[in-house]
């Protein structure tokens, strides 16, 4: 029984990426999902890079900025989803008004998580998205 | 300059740096001011537009900013380079995002510009001559003043 509550509260070994173009929210992000289990698989600096790699790195979850460079976030997790229509994104930014949280989830995201984020949050929202298939 | 737009942005300023510093950020004495702004050392600027017009400026000395990206980064920050540079801008970025998401919620529509980084001694910041709300925090990194100006169109 012991071991069962304890189970609940620990994240099961998964494989990440970070698309951000801050140095900082990557590493930042990666310090956060290593903490709860995660294994960086790369980072994409933007949303077409993000698109590009994916196929190759096949991670359990992305972790998505939304205003980047080149591509923004949104229009990256439909590239994503067209490609793998089971992909896993957690939209992370600092633009977490209402309309804008609710086009990241119409895009396909799974979750909305806003800067700054607090590792408790991130770990709450990766075992919800995580466990949700 | 209105209220209803600088308000959020103040709001945003010390709640972010309360979460990324893990303390409180007490608020001094606000101050209204119009003329050239004198550098600190480093300053962050970001162009507000849309319903309205403005920029939102934070203004630190070189050991507050090395302070702050330090502690958001947990190691060595001292030269303010790429990645002390790019913590202060994300810190930034924050801010804005946050007040602009307050204000969107609230009906608004404002956009706000990539943050830019100044870094210097005695620098003088011109151009900038709209009504500006000056409100220093206390960290204990030091103080951050921000700077915050907003007209409607």
């Amino acid at each position: 029984m012991k071991n069962k509550e304890r189970d609940k509260n620990v994240v099961s070994n998964f494989s990440f990426m970070v698309v951000d173009d801050s140095q900082f929210a990557c590493r930042n992000m990666e310090k956060m999902m290593v903490a709860i289990g995660g294994t960086l698989v790369g980072f994409a600096n933007n949303g077409r890079e993000a698109v590009e790699r994916y196929p190759k790195l096949h991670p359990d979850l992305v972790l998505m900025d939304i205003t980047m460079p080149e591509m923004e976030g949104i229009e990256a997790v439909e590239g994503i989803l067209a490609q793998d229509s089971s992909a896993k994104v957690v939209m992370v930014s600092s633009m977490g008004y209402q309309g804008m949280i609710k086009k990241a989830l119409a895009s396909g995201a799974k979750h909305f998580l806003i800067k700054p984020v607090k590792p408790e949050q991130a770990a709450s929202v990766v075992k919800f998205v995580l466990k949700e298939s | 300059m209105r209220y209803t737009f600088i308000r959020p942005f103040l709001d945003a300023a010390q709640t972010v740096l309360e979460d990324v510093l893990s303390e409180q950020t007490p608020v001094g004495e606000p101050q209204l001011s119009s003329k050239t702004l004198a550098g600190l050392g480093v300053a962050t600027i970001v162009g507000i537009t849309g319903e309205a017009d403005g920029r939102l400026l934070i203004n630190m000395t070189r050991e507050s900013a090395v302070g702050i990206a330090q502690a958001m980064n947990g190691e060595d920050c001292s030269e303010l380079g790429a990645l002390g540079q790019d913590t202060l801008a994300e810190l930034t970025s924050m801010v804005t995002g946050r007040a602009i998401s307050t204000l969107n919620d609230a009906g608004h529509r404002l956009r706000v510009s990539p943050p830019t980084i100044l870094i210097g001694e005695n620098l003088t910041i011109s151009g900038l001559e709209m009504e500006t709300l000056v409100v220093p925090l206390e960290t204990t990194h030091g103080k951050v003043v921000v700077n915050i100006a907003v007209t409607t169109n």
